[in-house]
């Protein structure tokens, strides 16, 4: 039983005890997905404050409609959908931050490669870096991520087709993106 | 593994984060009272949307960034604009000679469940203002707020799931499939029909055949998504996921019109 609505002042130990339950419906729901959120937000907003928030959406979202999932795999490309609209209302409406906390970690770290591929990603158009996102990090093909962006194949295909392209171009054949 | 793989591993959900983001969202479910009951999950069948609605977020949510006054103060005025609200819309309902029906009071029907919309009001709120109540189709809806208002019949798509809402000041009605919504929503104050559109930076009007005033919004001057005017008592906003043509909230409006 996932969680319950709230409750009355006279119920207390219920309360307790159901709060306790949606605490860890939610719990077992990053657990499972926070890091992919956290990832595929971050694609798209570039900073740490506006993912956290997307982040936040995604839960609100998933209490409010209460989905019934029929698989993991089901739930997982649910979350991945709501979190790619969400972060793209977002860049729709203008309210990011301007900050990029990943590059300034991976300077910090000194792992300028990665800096340099990141910052390549970055100067993609979105409806670029959402497939190589998809592509790379969850590992979908591109009819599974033609499903969750809600596009043809075709489309798809294209895109990671141009965007593979494009980050040759900008790497210069210095960095094998694949690898 | 991949080099963005590599990058991605740099981005990860830390403890402090975590426990933040839980606090956040458990006051924020708290403040919209939209949290559903075990029940209802598993009540809801596959037919429910994957796609996630296009309703605009409650503003009632604690701002964890220092970097907004712009939007503390707007979430001020919203609250005192819903704390006046309620008490004219206690009055809106008493000229409409209604009764607030919990939704426990309502037999659920099997549509209303498939629809996703069954939302049980919290025992603590069944007032008038703060409480969420659903009903099972817009008869009863009707017969609970005192209108006379019909199904939409010249929508752009054929829904395949519909809910009746009202909550705070509020009455929706959703019309949606797996790509498409239509949300109409019907409130007696102005402020909180505009409030639905404020992130729109596009906006324009039209008239209907009888005159009557149609303001539309959307993200540019040739996507618009929201329609708001009034009937002369209630404000109303026909609000699209997508972009639809003049022509259709056009009909929309005139088709509203006809109930009032």
């Amino acid at each position: 039983m996932p969680f319950h609505l709230r409750h009355t002042a006279e119920n207390s130990d219920s309360e307790r005890s159901q709060d306790l339950t949606q605490d860890e419906y939610l719990r077992g729901i990053l657990g499972k997905h926070g890091n992919r959120i956290l990832r595929l937000a971050y694609s798209y907003v570039h900073n740490m404050e506006d993912s956290e928030e997307i982040l936040q959406d995604v839960l609100i979202k998933l209490i409010s409609q209460a989905p019934a999932f029929a698989s993991s795999e089901h739930e997982k490309a649910w979350i991945l959908r709501v979190t790619a609209n969400l972060s793209k209302n977002r860049i729709e409406y203008n309210k990011l931050r301007d900050t990029d906390e990943l590059n300034e970690e991976l300077v910090a770290e000194k792992k300028e490669d990665l800096s340099y591929i990141w910052e390549a990603v970055r100067s993609l158009p979105e409806s670029y870096r959402e497939v190589i996102h998809l592509f790379y990090e969850e590992g979908y093909q591109t009819e599974e991520i033609a499903a969750i962006l809600n596009e043809s194949g075709a489309n798809i295909r294209t895109r990671l087709k141009r965007a593979r392209k494009k980050l040759k171009e900008i790497l210069r054949e210095e960095y094998d993106f694949d690898e | 593994m991949s080099k963005y793989k590599n990058i991605m591993e740099n981005i990860e959900l830390t403890e402090e984060m975590r426990e933040r983001v839980l606090k956040n969202v458990k006051a924020r479910t708290n403040n919209e009272s939209v949290s559903p009951t075990a029940e209802q999950q598993h009540a809801q069948t596959e037919k429910t949307s994957s796609r996630p609605s296009a309703r605009t977020p409650v503003s009632l949510i604690p701002v964890r960034n220092a970097k907004r006054p712009a939007l503390i103060g707007s979430l001020a005025l919203a609250a005192t604009a819903l704390l006046i609200g309620g008490g004219i819309f206690f009055a809106w309902r008493n000229t409409h000679k209604t009764t607030v029906t919990n939704t426990s009071s309502v037999s659920p029907t099997s549509e209303s469940i498939i629809a996703g919309g069954l939302i049980t009001p919290d025992p603590s709120q069944t007032g008038v203002s703060g409480g969420i109540f659903t009903f099972s189709d817009i008869s009863e809806l009707n017969s609970s707020l005192g209108l006379t208002l019909s199904d939409l019949c010249c929508l752009p798509f054929t829904p395949t799931m519909k809910s009746y809402v009202t909550y705070d000041n509020f009455a929706e009605i959703s019309y949606s499939t797996d790509s498409e919504e239509c949300l109409w929503n019907i409130n007696p104050i102005k402020e909180e029909i505009y409030a639905l559109a404020e992130n729109f930076t596009s906006s324009r009007t039209l008239k209907t055949d009888d005159g009557v005033t149609v303001e539309l919004f959307g993200p540019d001057e040739n996507s618009m998504q929201t329609a708001i005017f009034t009937d002369g008592t209630s404000y109303h906003a026909i609000r699209f996921l997508n972009t639809v043509d003049d022509s259709v909230f056009l009909s929309l409006v005139k088709e509203i019109l006809s109930f009032t």
